[in-house]
């Protein structure tokens, strides 16, 4: 038996094999690799081939493509969801599928070893799947993914949030020039614990340690050739937040679990939609007008 | 009225949540799409919303508004379909 522990936003995984291939992960996830924990364990067991598929027991509930190919499949089953990941290099081939529970507590992956320069492996978190499992872990425990920027400084959180283009990278860049700390410069999962509610970073296709961050403010930046801020209302805040976090919304459920998470974040985190002119002066702009 | 049976059978395909004093509604999607799709209504625009269903009238809806809300002598009949077009146009494209 081979296992190791992952901790991803403080979500703690043990994931365990019995195959006699060893279990590889991409490169981003290496730092995310912990000790022994014991408490509130994400259970992960992997296995070295597909199952059988009987597409009857299941009802396919959402699709994903990229670029018109198959990226993924959710089907649904009585108490359980199973996840058909596809390869992106080969027409139409399963790369991994994984089954979990209604909370998604419990995992199963099933995957097959791929080639690497000396040996065969099995990469059980292959990307999309590793995502895609913080997606469900989250859903499930008052959390959720926003396409964002996320820096801390001076121990104030803030993330900016946009697609691409608008400038949540650029701002993150000029925040970290002036000594904050990134937490991510595009994605980030938020959690709500306690009263407060936390930013974090997750594993990327890149080598990035873990961070995080209580968050204070949100901003939903704008280019501009002046500097300018307006608070936003709440029903302002949750349509903007909504607009950028990443949802599969098939059942309405989950959707709804979503919305409350935003409506809560929209009462107590003040939100700005801010235009900025990229250089440092921004910095100072938004900490001297923050609390309109 | 076409727009009143339409609204009233795709429903069950949106997520409708109230935040501060309007009504946000969200599709329902089994494939990748634009999941920013969200259209807010104010007070007036979700107690029409709430009050449509398949048999619904002009003028059911007419009444039921001029009983709720202090209209007046204005003529909201225009408004009312104008909404309910948009409204309908809006929830057509939900799968």
């Amino acid at each position: 038996m081979q296992d190791f522990y992952l901790s991803v936003a403080d979500f703690n995984f043990h994931i365990q094999s019995d195959s006699n291939f060893p279990m590889v992960l991409e490169e981003g996830y290496e730092s995310f690799v912990c000790e022994q924990k014991t408490e509130k364990l994400i259970e992960i067991q992997v296995f070295d081939s597909l199952p059988e598929i009987v597409e009857k027991d299941f009802t396919l509930v959402y699709s994903a493509e990229n670029l018109n190919l198959p990226f993924w499949n959710i089907y649904q089953f009585k108490k359980a969801y199973r996840l058909e990941i596809f390869s992106q290099t080969k027409d139409n081939q399963i790369q991994q599928i994984a089954e979990f529970n209604l909370d998604a507590s419990k995992w199963k992956i099933y995957c097959t070893p791929i080639e690497l320069e000396s040996e065969k492996a099995i990469c059980p978190l292959q990307y999309p799947l590793g995502p895609l499992i913080w997606y469900y872990i989250a859903l499930n425990n008052n959390a959720i993914m926003i396409h964002a920027s996320g820096i801390n400084f001076n121990n104030v959180g803030r993330i900016f949030s946009g697609f691409s283009g608008k400038g949540k990278s650029t701002m993150a860049k000029i925040w970290q020039e002036c000594g904050a700390k990134v937490i991510n410069d595009d994605r980030i999962l938020f959690r709500e614990i306690g009263n407060d509610f936390y930013i974090y970073n997750t594993p990327m296709f890149y080598e990035a340690k873990p961070k995080s961050s209580i968050l204070n403010r949100i901003y939903f930046p704008y280019h501009s050739l002046e500097n300018k801020i307006q608070k936003l209302s709440k029903a302002e805040t949750f349509k903007n937040l909504y607009s950028f976090i990443i949802q599969h919304g098939f059942e309405s459920s989950q959707i709804e679990k979503n919305m409350s998470l935003l409506e809560r974040i929209s009462e107590k985190i003040p939100a700005y939609q801010i235009g900025f002119f990229p250089d440092e002066k921004i910095v100072d702009f938004i900490q001297k007008n923050e609390n309109l | 009225m076409m727009d009143f049976k339409l609204i009233a059978a795709q429903k069950p395909k949106f997520v409708a949540k109230l935040i501060g004093d309007e009504l946000m509604l969200v599709p329902l999607k089994k494939s990748v799409g634009n999941m920013d799709e969200m259209f807010s209504l104010n007070e007036t625009a979700a107690f029409i919303f709430n009050q449509i269903h398949e048999n619904s009238t002009e003028e059911e809806i007419f009444n039921l508004i001029s009983a709720e809300f202090n209209v007046g002598d204005f003529d909201i009949k225009g408004d009312i379909d104008q909404f309910v077009h948009q409204l309908a146009e809006y929830m057509s494209r939900a799968e």
